[in-house]
């Protein structure tokens, strides 16, 4: 770094900022003003498409089967539990049949397929002397009377439907609601949103009673809930501000210091969702925490502002030539720290998901306008407002008390007490990786991991799978023959097979396919004789036996698809039915018959598994290759890299032993963790080793110059460490999990960082940094530095 | 020709002469024929398949259960070729080694060591040392249909039944089986489901698709049809231990009961509408049934009277048997299910 060439830019754009204050005031104030305007036009966004990993061979299977997959996706079930008793009341019976009514008239609605008891299309089906003989459940005789309600249980009980559609203990039963993805006369895509209100205020609460009680769950269910929890987030990032404005206020103890950083960060909080809106990026439940780190850095770069402004107006300047000299002292290492964090965000690249990626996005241009906000609008509007005399004083009885807080810190980097710290560190560091042997990847929550264990959704989700006998978790395996080949008894009787060596793998509960229709329908048409129950030679039989199974296979018979029921979504689960599929598949896959991975949130889950754990390596090594290649540059030395980067490192591996240790696994919710927190936590590194390093050149000690370091940024970067901790901690009481997940982790990462940089780094420094070189070689910078600092005073 | 030349380009610069290189390409080519032709030789004759061995297996659908001759061994039959057996009245079993996955529908031993079992694909499997390893003795795929049940009255002396009437006999403890059906009038091709000989050994009945019943008394040489008391399925027929007599059961819980002294049928109660697919006749008048909805039933008395009683978890039963510590073991839709029986249905041991 030459400082010949800073000065000059500085001074371009110091004369390009502070000769137009007027002007660039105004633009500043349009720029806010439209973009404030586009902010308020951002949609929440879920769509499901972002959250995948969508160019993994699995999921590159799926969407290239996606029309024909479809009937088994998207539908959503509402459990009406009796209250008391059982189902078989009068009263219950005419409940359930008026929730069937109001749910027929729900948009997105497949009106066809909606099955309750009280839909025509749920038949009990007997074998008698005659053949078959059936009707609807409901008999068209039921008038409510015991009798009715007698046969209405008879009935039942000979459709088959319990643990389907009826509680296998029958206090309650299911409303079946499959979705349009797409209204089929108006084409628009299904509104989750609207949607989950109305399954909310006209099913929910219109009917929750003394009599039944309602439990709704499905994929839009959970996006509706999702979209519900992004809107809960504005209510903390209103806490978040005010925390940080009264930690401002005792901070500086001056009103206006404390309110222009804010000011200003609110500002880019306003530009980045402005410029997200205008860029047709919609907030999804992963960006809409960037504003959250975006408000905390602008208002850890505003205190150093604010700071560096208070100590330059202490020392006699006025208002516009304080501004300037704050303006011109940080703005380099206030870049650079920006720098470093936006390429932090932008390692998040490597993770093939889309939705992370959209989140490296937005947090890259939340970190590019800060540099506008914070470091360029901030000073000029110092320059006009400046600090109170309270401040002033404020930093002038600081300057020359001794603190003693800061003194003792400073041992941190005594000769006796650096390897204690040393040998604590490598402590650390093994413990850390011992605990962090447990750390799982993927999801290990039952029920819907993006929300919490307790929350409503997952306690219904919980009943429901207690009550009937349907698993949540469901990987599909997708059977490719040629057209009119599915039916084939060559085809059906791997699927047999295959379904088998599913069932046989531990995790499994059950596999269904067409092979299950076909076999209980031969075996229906053999006088339901068990002896019958297996795949038919007689390609006709097989024909016939599928007929009714037709959302298991496409129209043309190309395409059947095998839904394999786990127990959990536990990452250990999907890769045994992965590997076990994989085997099966190499064993039996040819031409005209494949069996491929993956659908269903099983397969979902286990390719984002894949991808993640692919990502995992990949991203730590750029990210910290990135970052050490970042201080490499800035300090011209190795050993300062080391200095800076062990802390950070050990941060990662107790932020992991952490994880496992709260049962947290790694997914796509918390590998952008480690990016986000060595990207930012670098930034108290970077602070403590500049400062450190230019007071080793002017001669001091190594205590002596942590100790001046200490004094001078100790309090800013301890500030900085807690305003961010404040910003992402609120988002511990997010109603959404992962959200949750992320804020311990973050605040852990931003708090131990700090801590680790002021601790840690001292100590390290006592073993790799060589004062006396430092002090020698680089006598002439510091000279030229004094030089410069005496021109502009 | 494209490849014949590239390999011959690629053999050259390995520095052949332009004539060895044709002659190789030549030998290769042909080489490469021969192997097709094997590979595909290969494909057209399937190898042995064997049941793959699966804890499930005693969880899954099984039909048939029978205790064998005097050594109280335990044998069941069923889906994907299982067969397992248990030598401690039904705590435990083991998987036998079958070389089929098909459905096997019924199981029947001579002796405490030979066995035989039938199923789809007209398969017949016997075994010799008591039901641990079985050979296929006897296998159809033209007829696209299974065998349902086997019954010998000696260890030479078999036949087995089957769907659309088929019939197959042997006399050489199933080393030939001969197809029987011109010794019995079927024309409509109604399935016969279920063979037993009765208390006298020469005499044997089976019973089938719509009612149908035959009787033979000379070591099923030739059949007549008896008049049918139902016109629905009769998916069994055992024999009840009087002289002449039997019991056949089916559809929606009926079951009829032959009094040979009298020839004729009686209706015998059984208050249930599932229907019964297995039985099974132990000794002393003991008779045991079991069906759909997990109802299965005892008799004590020869027939005349059921005890009914239900599976708390209304799976299917279609294979019942009693063990020699007194207790049921019943098989169907859910796999090998224990029961004690209760009340009066305590086997009474000798």
């Amino acid at each position: 770094m030459s400082p010949a060439n800073h000065k000059d830019s500085e001074v371009v754009l110091e004369r390009l900022f502070f000769n137009n204050r007027l002007f660039v005031l105004l633009v500043f104030a349009l720029v806010t003003v439209f973009l404030g305007y586009k902010m308020t036009q951002v949609k929440p966004e879920t769509s499901f498409m972002k959250m995948i990993p969508t160019e993994h061979p699995f999921i590159q299977n799926m969407l290239r089967n996606k029309d024909d997959l479809e009937n088994l996706g998207n539908s959503i079930r509402i459990s009406v539990e009796a209250k008391k008793g059982d189902i078989f009341s009068a009263e219950y019976m005419s409940t359930l049949q008026k929730i069937t009514d109001d749910v027929f008239y729900l948009p997105g609605v497949s009106r066809s397929g909606l099955k309750s008891l009280w839909t025509p299309n749920v038949r009990w089906i007997e074998v008698t002397e005659d053949g078959f003989e059936g009707g609807p459940v409901i008999p068209q005789s039921y008038d409510g009377t015991k009798d009715s309600l007698n046969r209405l249980r008879e009935n039942i009980l000979k459709s088959g439907q319990i643990g389907r559609l009826v509680a296998n203990d029958f206090k309650s039963s299911i409303i079946e609601v499959p979705l349009f993805d797409q209204n089929p006369e108006t084409g628009e895509a299904l509104d989750y949103e609207a949607l989950s209100k109305g399954l909310e205020q006209q099913i929910r609460q219109r009917y929750n009673s003394d009599i039944v009680d309602i439990k709704i769950i499905g994929f839009a269910k959970k996006v509706g809930d999702l979209i519900e929890g992004i809107g809960s987030i504005t209510y903390f990032f209103a806490i978040a501000i005010g925390i940080t404005l009264v930690l401002l206020l005792i901070y500086s103890g001056c009103f206006k210091s404390a309110i222009v950083p804010l000011v200003c960060s609110v500002i880019a909080v306003v530009w980045q969702l402005g410029l997200l809106s205008s860029l047709g990026y919609g907030l999804d439940p992963y960006s809409v925490l960037v504003p959250f780190l975006v408000f905390a850095i602008g208002i850890s770069h505003g205190v150093q502002m604010v700071n560096s402004m208070g100590i330059e107006s202490s020392l006699g300047a006025d208002r516009l030539t304080a501004a300037r000299r704050t303006f011109r002292g940080l703005y380099i290492p206030g870049m650079l720290a920006l720098v470093s964090d936006a390429i932090g965000f932008l390692t998040l690249w490597v993770i093939e998901i889309d939705v992370i990626r959209d989140l490296a996005v937005a947090a890259g241009i939340g970190v590019a306008v800060i540099i506008f906000t914070n470091l360029f609008l901030l000073p000029i509007l110092l320059s006009y407002i400046g600090v109170s005399q309270r401040a002033i004083r404020k930093v002038q009885k600081n300057r020359e008390r001794k603190t003693r807080s800061w003194e003792l810190l400073s041992y941190f980097s005594h000769p006796i007490v650096a390897p204690i710290s040393i040998v604590l560190a490598i402590i650390g560091f093994s413990l850390g990786l011992y605990w962090s042997k447990d750390l799982k990847i993927g999801d290990l929550d039952p029920g819907a991991p993006e929300l919490h264990p307790d929350s409503r959704y997952n306690q219904d989700n919980a009943f429901i799978t207690h009550n009937y006998s349907t698993s949540a978790d469901v990987l599909v395996t997708m059977v490719e023959t040629p057209k009119e080949q599915c039916s084939t008894y060559a085809t059906m009787s791997a699927i047999d097979q295959y379904m088998w060596r599913m069932e046989n793998v531990p995790g499994v509960q059950s596999a269904v396919s067409l092979v299950t229709v076909s076999k209980l329908y031969i075996k229906g048409t053999n006088e339901g004789n068990p002896k019958w129950q297996t795949l038919a030679r007689n390609p006709y039989v097989l024909n016939a036996s599928i007929a009714q199974a037709s959302q298991l296979f496409n129209t043309d018979c190309s395409l059947a698809p095998v839904m394999v029921f786990l127990d959990d979504h536990k990452a250990e689960t999907l890769d045994r039915v992965v590997n076990a599929t994989e085997a099966f598949a190499a064993e039996y896959n040819t031409p005209d018959l494949q069996f491929m991975l993956a659908a269903g949130n099983g397969g979902i889950e286990a390719a984002t598994n894949q991808v993640i754990e692919s990502a995992q390596d990949k991203m730590l090594l750029w990210v910290y290759g990135v970052v050490s290649i970042l201080c490499l540059l800035t300090f011209r030395s190795l050993r300062a890299v080391v200095c800076i980067i062990i802390p950070l490192a050990l941060t990662s591996v107790l932020c992991q032993a952490l994880m496992a240790w709260l049962g947290i696994g790694i997914k796509v919710a918390t590998l952008p963790v480690i990016a986000l927190g060595v990207g930012i936590g670098v930034d108290y590194g970077i602070y403590i080793y500049s400062r450190l390093e230019s007071f080793l050149r002017q001669g001091k000690n190594l205590q002596e110059a942590y100790y001046a370091t200490l004094r001078t940024t100790g309090k800013a970067v301890s500030f900085t460490g807690v305003t961010l901790a404040i910003g992402v901690g609120t988002w511990i009481w997010s109603p959404i999990k992962f959200q949750a997940d992320m804020g311990i982790l973050l605040t852990f990462m931003f708090l131990w960082n700090m801590f680790g940089a002021l601790w840690l780094l001292p100590a390290l420094a006592r073993f790799f940094v060589r004062p006396e070189r430092l002090s020698t070689v680089i006598t002439v910078d510091t000279q030229h530095e004094t030089d410069t600092k005496k021109a502009v005073a | 020709m494209r490849v014949a030349d590239q390999v011959g380009t690629s053999l050259s610069k390995l520095g052949l002469s332009k004539v060895s290189c044709i002659g190789l390409t030549v030998c290769l080519l042909f080489a490469l024929m021969i192997t097709a032709l094997q590979a595909k030789e290969n494909s057209m004759s399937t190898p042995v398949v064997f049941a793959e061995p699966s804890a499930l297996a005693q969880q899954k659908l099984l039909i048939d259960v029978t205790t064998v001759g005097q050594s109280g061994r335990l044998v069941a039959v069923g889906d994907r070729g299982h067969i397992l057996y248990s030598d401690d009245n039904g705590n435990t079993w083991q998987q036998a080694k079958v070389p089929t996955r098909q459905l096997l529908t019924a199981v029947y031993f001579v002796s405490a060591k030979q066995g035989w079992a039938v199923g789809h694909d007209a398969l017949i499997l016997a075994t010799t040392d008591g039901g641990q390893t079985w050979q296929q003795q006897y296998k159809n795929l033209t007829t696209e249909a299974p065998l349902l049940d086997v019954w010998f009255s000696s260890e030479f002396e078999g036949f087995a039944v089957g769907a659309y009437g088929q019939i197959l006999r042997t006399s050489n403890g199933g080393k030939s089986w001969e197809d029987w059906s011109d010794h019995i009038e079927n024309e409509e091709e109604f399935h016969f489901n279920s063979i037993t000989g009765l208390k006298d050994k020469r005499e044997m009945v089976i019973a089938g698709e719509a009612g149908i019943v035959y009787y033979s008394d000379n070591q099923g040489m030739t059949w007549q049809r008896l008049e049918s008391p139902y016109e629905g399925s009769l998916f069994g027929v055992i024999a009840n231990g009087t002289p002449h007599g039997f019991v056949a059961f089916g559809l929606r819980g009926h079951v009829f009961r032959y009094d040979g002294s009298l020839n004729s049928w009686s209706t015998i109660p059984t208050h249930t509408e599932q229907s019964l697919f297995g039985g099974q006749y132990i000794v002393d008048g003991r008779l045991v049934l079991a069906g759909n909805g997990g109802v299965w039933l005892i008799s004590h008395d020869y027939g005349q009277q059921f005890n009914l009683h239900k599976q708390s978890d209304r799976k299917l039963v279609s294979g019942i048997t009693e063990t020699a510590d007194g207790n049921y073991i019943l098989v169907g839709q859910g796999g090998i299910v224990k029961n004690i029986p209760q009340g009066n249905d305590l086997a009474i041991r000798p």
